[in-house]
């Protein structure tokens, strides 16, 4: 055989090496997948996340990067909770004792994930009109219950406030986490009291973002009956820079139903002279002009 | 310096970390993405972490070797044999070195800044500022590398660089400590290393950058005084030591 030849086959004996080892690590890790051992649940890392001391000494005080790899993590598991809901809303199954006695009958029918409710299916627990709105409290309403409460956490969802809490220490500045993260521990995990307790915190350290007020405001009404907090609060918001009309609308509304009509022109008054921007301005004038007629 | 220039913008560690930061400088856009809300604050947070470590791991593995190469190589020889005296020698090298390292540094930001134009977040001026202050702790890394390779060898050096900036980077803690222990045996020693090691903290703007937060004169021109003043008295030190050196 020539030195050629030889060469040759040594060189394809090599790469043949190399793609039947690769072919076998594959057919170990696929192995391994299907066993379920290769991770953890991402609901089940929580419990093993550091706490912001820690974070803060491995990033070399790098604490903003920190925040947001971490937030990152908790994106992962709400998202995975999300998803669980989503299942359980499709199933229409009601959930177990561990996950907390809660029909999601309601969801299948009537929450959208993407698909529209079926023509001529009537919404047989809607609010009726004639309920004042002031005096009637929404959490003892099936259908407002059951859209607030879905209790899909697991018994993990006690370390998400503390991935939250320690998002917000190294970046207090961070809004989304005191949002997106309140509204999970209220909706999913079923912990509106830590909801709050991050809503506080946001507002402690954004006092200048009207998200946070806004939810906050939100919270207090729905979860806690509290519509004076909750026009308080929404009131805030809509007193904020870059708060969208609606927000104003519905501050206006509560204002109105708590201390009369006149009190929520004021006020709308008031906000129309601190808005620097025309077009909120001029949108402000026609929920002005509706109240001011009496609509 | 022209050859201290020259020799470090062909350096292979140089090319291999300004690769590695791009390639991670995309990694974070990607990252960014997975947050809910805010992405762009995400890809601005690991960019300006991803270009400021970049720096300092070329300032540290190309600077380690700077003085201590040349020495090993006897490429020195020569040089001192011209009417140049070692403290020209150390500071040439220094400006050589620092300029290529800042030009590299800069490039690297001129990229990240291209990357928050195109997720439509336009570089702001407590950016430009971040990246200004973050840039004299990358010569504050390159002069005490510089320091360090002028006596001893590359894996020392290393060490001393690193445990350095680690140091000076948890300054504040240090000092948090050291008022919260007054009791404490350590005190007198802990002080004395509040007062050496640098205080990288102050060059730290990432916050102001991220949330456009307001930056005052203060907060830029103090640390740029005290980032020129603990650059002069490392080189100092560096000439003193490498006048006394001996090189057979």
């Amino acid at each position: 055989m020539s030195r050629r030849l030889r060469k040759l086959l040594g060189f394809t004996l090599i790469y043949a090496v190399i793609v039947l080892l690769f072919g076998a690590l594959n057919l170990v890790r696929g192995r391994i997948e299907m066993e379920g051992r290769l991770s953890l649940e991402p609901t089940r890392e929580l419990l093993y996340l550091p706490d912001w001391q820690v974070m803060h000494a491995v990033s070399l005080n790098e604490d903003l990067t920190a925040a947001d790899l971490m937030w990152i993590r908790g994106v992962f598991y709400m998202s995975a909770q999300a998803f669980e809901a989503k299942q359980l809303a499709a199933a229409g199954v009601n959930v177990d004792a561990e996950h907390g006695s809660h029909d999601h009958s309601y969801c299948q029918s009537h929450l959208r994930f993407g698909s529209d409710t079926e023509e001529g299916e009537s919404d047989k627990d809607e609010v009726p009109d004639s309920i004042n709105f002031f005096d009637y409290d929404f959490r003892e309403h099936p259908v407002i219950h059951d859209m607030l409460f879905w209790n899909i956490g697991s018994e993990d969802a006690r370390h998400l406030h503390r991935l939250l809490d320690n998002v917000t220490t190294l970046d207090p500045l961070f809004v989304t986490p005191y949002i997106s993260g309140s509204m999970n521990l209220a909706l999913m995990a079923g912990r509106p009291d830590e909801a709050l307790r991050l809503l506080d915190k946001g507002v402690a350290n954004r006092p200048d973002s009207w998200e946070i007020y806004y939810h906050r405001g939100f919270l207090k009404l729905f979860y806690y009956n509290d519509k004076i907090g909750a026009a308080e609060d929404i009131g805030e918001a809509a007193a904020k820079p870059g708060a969208i009309p609606i927000v104003i609308s519905l501050a206006a509304s509560l204002q109105a139903g708590l201390k009369g009509p006149e009190f929520a022109i004021e006020f709308l008054k008031s906000l129309r002279e601190l808005s620097g921007d025309e077009q909120v301005r001029q949108q402000i004038g026609d929920i002005l002009k509706r109240y001011s007629s009496g609509n | 310096m022209q050859t201290t220039f020259r020799e470090t913008i062909r350096n292979k560690i140089m090319f291999n970390m300004i690769g590695f930061a791009v390639a991670m400088l995309a990694v974070a856009w990607v990252v960014s993405n997975w947050s809910i809300g805010e992405p762009d604050k995400v890809t601005l947070d690991l960019g300006l972490t991803i270009t400021s470590f970049a720096g300092i791991i070329i300032a540290l593995f190309t600077g380690i070797v700077l003085v201590y190469g040349e020495v090993d190589r006897r490429t020195i020889l020569p040089v001192l044999a011209k009417p140049v005296s070692r403290w020209e020698f150390i500071l040439g090298k220094f400006f050589g070195f620092s300029g290529a390292v800042i030009l590299v540094y800069a490039g690297m930001n001129v990229i990240l800044m291209l990357l928050l134009l195109a997720i439509g977040r336009p570089p702001t001026s407590q950016l430009l500022l971040a990246i200004y202050l973050a840039a004299w702790e990358v010569e504050i890394v390159v002069a005490l590398a510089l320091l360090f390779s002028s006596f001893s060898t590359p894996s020392l050096s290393a060490l001393y660089t690193i445990m350095l900036f680690i140091a000076g980077r948890f300054s504040s803690d240090i000092r948090l400590f050291v008022e919260n222990n007054p009791e404490a045996n350590a005190r007198p020693v802990l002080e004395a290393a509040y007062m050496i090691v640098p205080h990288l903290s102050m060059f730290n703007l990432r916050k102001e950058a991220v949330h456009s937060l307001v930056v005052d004169a203060g907060t830029v021109f103090l640390p740029t005084v005290y980032g020129l003043i603990y650059v002069v008295l490392v080189l100092l030190i560096a000439a003193l030591v490498f006048r006394k050196r001996d090189l057979a």
